[in-house]
């Protein structure tokens, strides 16, 4: 999956810092890698033989002045050619050995930040996956960790393979002739400034490039967003030109990175040109002379060749770090992000009774300024059942959101028998605390799954007679598979009701001694309709339960009904006493209660 | 939509398009491949100095001579460096080039698509094109056609110059060749079915991640994050196993590529060597072999990247395809140069109109045979439950979407007949979701129009009720919305919108629940103001409000796609239908709010 946004396309220069702290996932695989780096040293001191061997068989075997007869000769070369195809065998066997360690440090470097990001993701908070789109996060996950791990396998290491391979030539160039070499590296200084000047260059377009493709992309994700509204005021063509004119700077931003690109290769050759003449000019006099063999002479002139490579790969090598940088700067602001809700260092055990909720003053708001809940108090006693009703907006999800903690409340505060939830650790609430959402998320694995959630601990004949209980056995049974049923994308397969008792059987077969439940608002058909009334019933017997209620049935099956509108509690009562007072209660009921009457009242004629 | 395409026409469809874009640049082309045989020639008279001098070194070669030979290899270089040049700058340049045609194209057939291809196409998913997949495509017609082109010239210069100086030592060398098409074969082979695998893998690893991200909520609310890290953890070692049977046959293919150019030299070197001492060939004409073979490795190793990058650049090409040849729904249909028949008058209406979003489907359409007419210059007001089909309905006014049955005219011309730019001329619409681009406000408010005058930017402003809070932002009119400038409240949006509607004087405005996110105060204010824009003009209300629409001149009631009720305020409240039940029901609802 391919996910754009826009954080994808800001450059980022080398920075140290940040290296070091990429480098630092090396550090368990330290021995690999200077295995690696060891491997990588023998592979390029074996590439470096064949020029030599090369020089050897002119000198003493091929050259005419050799003294050697001609039986010798074809010996000598023969012994050459057998050293050869060792070096070759050896190098082939040395660099796939290379290649291999490193693809597998790099692999397991990108399963330990992969498996870094996760387990830091299961513990952020529920408001950060608000903030964070998943596809976002996904990215993190796989894009910009496969980037990190070629900076390993093709960037670093090969950096030094680079690095090798010149000290090599280097080397081997004065041992043949010190005159000679020296005179040859009288061409490094202009190489090695070429490069700075090139890099300092594609630096420059790189970022200037990054920043135009930034401001396209920008102008073509709103213009895909709002292409309605668009074509409603017929702007397709002015839209257009301001799309042209950005692709325009785009284009000029790319084409001074191909001119650049377009200088850099001939530079490089010309140089290393200019040193094969330095060898001519003086290893020819000096061979004339008699102080150089040909075979040295051939030699200087393959290594020189071989010079130049090394050197635009260094350059090249520039590009990936620079990917490198943009892609681990977003994965460490990630894992920097610390959870907002933590545990408390000594949490307190849970009671295993059924228990008793208290709101002590709880003030609350998801947006600074924009108070969601303001001084809400109120206390369920243990198996006490209480329904939560209110108008759209008047804060009804919010007491959900903070007594299952997935926010945390800003005054006051939320005591399970006694004790500030945050004084529990989150695993024990959670498990304490069985939370029903409105929207039922299903997995993509089978029934089974959904009801367990992977739990071992909970045996299939307890999930069943869980099952059976709530009602969910009679869909589930009517499945080919039953419980084996492979549940289709999102749940598409199962109607609301069924996904409903579905979310019912996995709150209970946990056991919570808590339930929070928000009931969905959606209609479902009559039979279902009955089956999932009768499951809440069953649900909430002898359970402290908290239910933000939409249905008739079920506010006049609670104890107790407390009324919130505009964050703040307004009224309470049994649903009887809160309609004899005729107040919220009474109007709140008129607009969302009253036609279910009427509808089981149609239901009770008619059937 | 090409989905139902084989495979191997969807490969054809792409090479013909990007054949299509490289015609364009017939000339530059040529003259860059020209540009890149002339390098490749020049390059080739190195090795050949070299033969010369270590010939003429042999043979006693005077100092003066090896200079020239020294300036000569420099001023060839230099010919072929200038020449390379060129190659890179034009046949790069020309990919650029390309990629600069294929976005304009690109979006300029997005703008010609209409919402329901919208509907059914992610954001993300259109960008990825516009950014992945068009430089998948930009490397194809760029290195990937100039690197093939390369190869092709250099391995047929470099081998015939070869054959020239030694047929036999040529044959000996290119015997390694053989081993390595049969080893890249049978490897590639491999390769291909363990990426598969690869690739089956991460599509779970990520389902996996995918699942648990959005089900945050209830990973959470029953503690399963140790079994989800747990999972994750068990598909992420599966995914790294994969990896590593693919890395065991794939770190094969570059010491392969390396081995095989040695193995080259070598045979050069034990072949060539026995003829040099049986003095078959001079030493000089080893060492130019030597020399040649070295030329020969890099268009080798490029080969496989190159056909790498031409698959990748073909499969992204088609995946573009798929959308360029995706055709508009809605078309002008009349030629625009006829310009289609003028509105002279902004009645509308409705004829038998039936429409459903997706007609294939068997559930009942969103509307269902809608007929009604409004006069030039009426207000009329629709209301109905959510779902109702209220915005269908004024979508099918600008053409946004094409009914399946019945008519539509403006103006008693039905809508098909006049051109696109005329009718959303004289349609403004304000509609339910508003959307401002990241601009000005001034642009935004002026976003239909060539140009606005300041008096006229506040008038509207005024008109739609923002002046005063405009003339508190830090820029006023030219303060930017969004990410980089202030972030609006939803009704301070809706305004805008407002007045950006109303800033291209529409003959037929419509307000589709423009005021929802007001309250009932400002909305009444805004109504008032509008109110004489409305008498000047035909004016179409949508709300779920009744006190937003309880003043027009005439109220239609949809209901579940059709048109239950149609009447004034009081002539519907006194048939105590649909409607009079909406009016209880919002009074509680007021009622509920102001306690």
């Amino acid at each position: 999956m391919e996910y754009f946004d826009e954080d994808e396309v800001q450059g980022r220069p080398y920075d140290r810092t940040l290296m070091r702290r990429i480098l630092g996932y090396l550090r368990p695989y330290r021995g690999m890698v200077v295995l690696s780096i060891v491997l990588l040293l023998l592979v390029s001191v074996l590439q470096l033989a064949p020029p030599y061997l090369t020089k050897i068989a002119i000198d003493q075997y091929l050259s005419p002045a050799s003294s050697l007869d001609i039986d010798a000769r074809y010996f000598g070369l023969l012994k050459i050619i057998g050293i050869f195809v060792l070096v070759l065998l050896l190098a082939f066997v040395i660099s796939y050995c290379q290649i291999y360690v490193m693809a597998f440090v790099g692999q397991r470097i990108m399963f330990d930040l992969r498996m870094q990001i996760f387990r830091h993701l299961q513990k952020k908070e529920v408001s950060y996956f608000d903030r964070n789109p998943v596809g976002r996060l996904m990215t993190r996950l796989t894009s910009d960790v496969e980037v990190l791990n070629e900076t390993f396998t093709s960037g670093v290491v090969a950096i030094f393979l680079d690095l090798f391979t010149l000290l090599g030539i280097m080397i081997v160039l004065c041992y043949l002739n010190l005159r000679l070499a020296i005179i040859t590296f009288t061409v490094l200084p202009f190489l090695f400034v070429a490069a700075m000047i090139f890099r300092a260059r594609v630096h420059r377009t790189y970022r200037s490039v990054r920043k135009r493709v930034a401001a396209i992309n920008a102008f073509l994700q709103e213009n895909i967003t709002g292409m309605s509204v668009v074509q409603i005021f017929n702007r397709e063509t002015a839209q257009y030109e301001k799309f042209s004119h950005r692709n325009k700077k785009l284009y000029q931003a790319h084409l001074d990175t191909v001119v650049a690109y377009a200088v850099f290769y001939p530079a490089i050759e010309i140089l290393s040109a200019i040193a094969i003449a330095l060898i001519i000019w003086f290893g020819g006099r000096g061979v004339l002379a008699g102080a150089m063999t040909f075979g040295a002479l051939v030699a200087f002139i393959q290594y020189a060749q071989r010079f130049y490579r090394p050197i635009s790969d260094l350059s090249e090598k520039y590009n990936i770090l620079q990917a490198a940088m943009a892609s681990s700067e977003r994965i460490f602001d990630l894992l920097d992000n610390e959870p907002r809700i933590q545990d408390s260092r000594n949490p307190k055990k849970i009671p295993t009774i059924p228990a008793e909720v208290i709101f002590d003053h709880v003030s609350f708001s998801y947006n600074p300024g924009e108070e969601v809940l303001h001084d809400v108090s109120f206390r369920v006693a243990p198996g006490e059942k209480v329904a939560i009703v209110g108008y759209t907006g008047a804060g009804k999800t919010t007491i959900i959101n903070l007594l299952s903690r997935f926010y945390d409340v800003e005054q006051g505060r939320i005591l399970i028998d006694g004790v500030d939830i945050r004084d529990f650790s989150q695993r024990d609430l959670h498990r304490y605390i069985a939370t029903v959402l409105q929207d039922v998320f299903l997995f993509s694995g089978d029934i089974g799954h959904n009801i367990h959630l992977g739990d071992r601990a909970i045996s299939d004949a307890k999930m069943m007679e869980v099952s059976r209980y709530i009602n969910a056995d009679k869909f589930i049974n009517k499945l080919p598979l039953r419980y084996q049923e492979t549940v289709g994308e999102r749940g598409r397969t199962l109607s609301v009701g069924e996904r409903q008792l579905l979310s019912f059987a996995r709150a209970l077969v946990y056991e919570p001694k808590i339930l929070v439940l928000d009931e969905a608002t959606s209609s479902v058909d009559t039979d279902t309709e009955y089956l999932v009334q009768d499951a809440l019933k069953k649900f909430m017997s002898g359970r402290t339960s908290i239910v933000i209620a939409h249905r008739l049935s079920t506010i006049r099956f609670v104890d107790r009904i407390i009324v919130l509108h505009k964050g703040g509690i307004i009224e309470e009562g049994t649903h009887q006493e809160l309609l004899e007072h005729g107040g919220h209660y009474s109007k709140l009921y008129d607009l969302q209660y009253k036609d279910q009457e009427k509808e089981i009242q149609f239901r009770r004629d008619a059937g | 939509m090409s989905e139902h395409e084989s495979p191997d026409s969807k490969r054809k469809k792409a090479l013909a398009a990007v054949a299509r874009h490289l015609k364009n640049y017939k000339r530059g082309l040529t003259l860059g491949g020209l540009c890149l045989v002339v390098t490749n020639l020049l390059m080739l008279a190195n090795p050949w100095i070299l033969k010369v001098t270590i010939d003429g070194l042999q043979a006693g070669t005077t100092s003066r001579e090896l200079l020239n030979y020294a300036i000569a290899f420099v001023g060839i270089t230099v010919a072929s460096g200038v020449f390379r040049f060129l190659m890179r700058r034009i046949m790069i340049g020309i990919s650029r080039k390309i990629e600069l045609d294929m976005r304009g194209e690109y979006f300029a057939h997005l703008e010609s698509l209409s919402p329901s291809f919208y509907n059914q196409h992610r954001t993300g998913d259109l960008m990825a094109l516009a950014t992945n997949d068009l430089n998948a495509v930009r490397s194809l017609v760029g290195p990937g056609v100039m690197y093939s082109l390369n190869t092709v010239v250099v391995s047929a210069m470099t081998l015939s110059l070869m054959i020239v100086l030694s047929w036999r030592l040529t044959v000996v060398a290119l015997l390694p060749m053989a081993i390595l098409a049969v080893g890249m074969y049978h490897s590639m082979k491999l390769i291909h079915k363990y990426f598969e695998k690869v690739q089956e893998r991460f599509g779970g690893l990520n389902s996996r991640a995918q699942e648990n991200l959005s089900g945050v909520r209830v990973v959470r609310a029953y503690a399963r994050e140790d079994y989800e890290t747990a999972e994750f953890e068990k598909h992420s070692r599966i995914y790294v196993d994969a990896n590593m049977k693919l890395y065991r046959i794939q770190s094969l293919l570059s010491p392969l590529l390396t081995s095989v150019a040695g193995l080259g030299g070598l045979f050069i070197l034990a072949y060539g060597g026995k003829q040099v001492i049986d003095q078959a060939i001079t030493l000089g004409t080893l060492v130019a072999f030597i020399g040649y073979m070295t030329m020969l490795v890099w268009p080798m190793i490029a080969l496989g990247w190159v056909m790498n990058i031409m698959e990748r650049g073909l499969a992204s090409m088609g995946r573009i395809n798929a959308i360029l040849h995706t055709k508009p729904e809605i078309k002008d249909d009349v030629r625009s140069d006829a310009g289609g028949i003028p509105v002279t008058d902004c009645s509308l209406s409705f004829e038998n109109v039936s429409f459903s979003y997706d007609a294939s489907q068997d559930r009942a359409p969103v509307l269902c045979d809608i007929s009604f007419s409004v006069r030039d210059g009426e207000t009329v007001a629709i209301v109905g439950p959510t779902g109702s089909g209220k915005t269908s309905l004024v979508s099918l006014i600008l053409r946004l979407y094409r009914p399946q049955t019945g008519t539509i005219l403006v103006g008693g011309v039905p809508i098909e007949e006049i051109s696109l730019s005329d009718l959303r001329t004289v349609v403004g619409l304000i509609p339910q979701d508003i959307f401002l681009f990241s601009q000005s406000i001034a642009e935004n408010v002026a976003f239909g129009v060539p140009r606005l005058e300041e008096s006229e930017l506040d008038r509207l402003s005024r008109v739609a009720a923002i002046y005063g809070e405009v003339q508190n932002f830090p820029h006023k009119y030219q303060t930017v919305i969004g990410e980089r400038g202030i972030n609006l409240s939803g009704g301070q949006k809706q305004r805008i919108a407002i007045a950006r509607a109303l800033a291209k004087k529409p003959g037929i405005l419509i307000l589709d629940d423009a005021l929802s996110s007001v309250d009932t105060d400002t909305e009444e204010r805004i109504l008032r103001s509008l109110r004489d824009e409305m008498k000047q003009r035909t004016s179409i209300l949508i709300s779920h409000r009744i006190s937003t629409v309880r003043e027009a001149d005439r109220i239609l009631v949809l209901n579940e796609g059709k048109l239950v009720e149609a009447g004034t305020h009081q002539e519907l409240i006194a048939s105590r239908g649909l409607y009079a039940d909406m009016y209880d029901k919002q009074q509680i609802m007021y009622s509920l709010e102001r306690s």
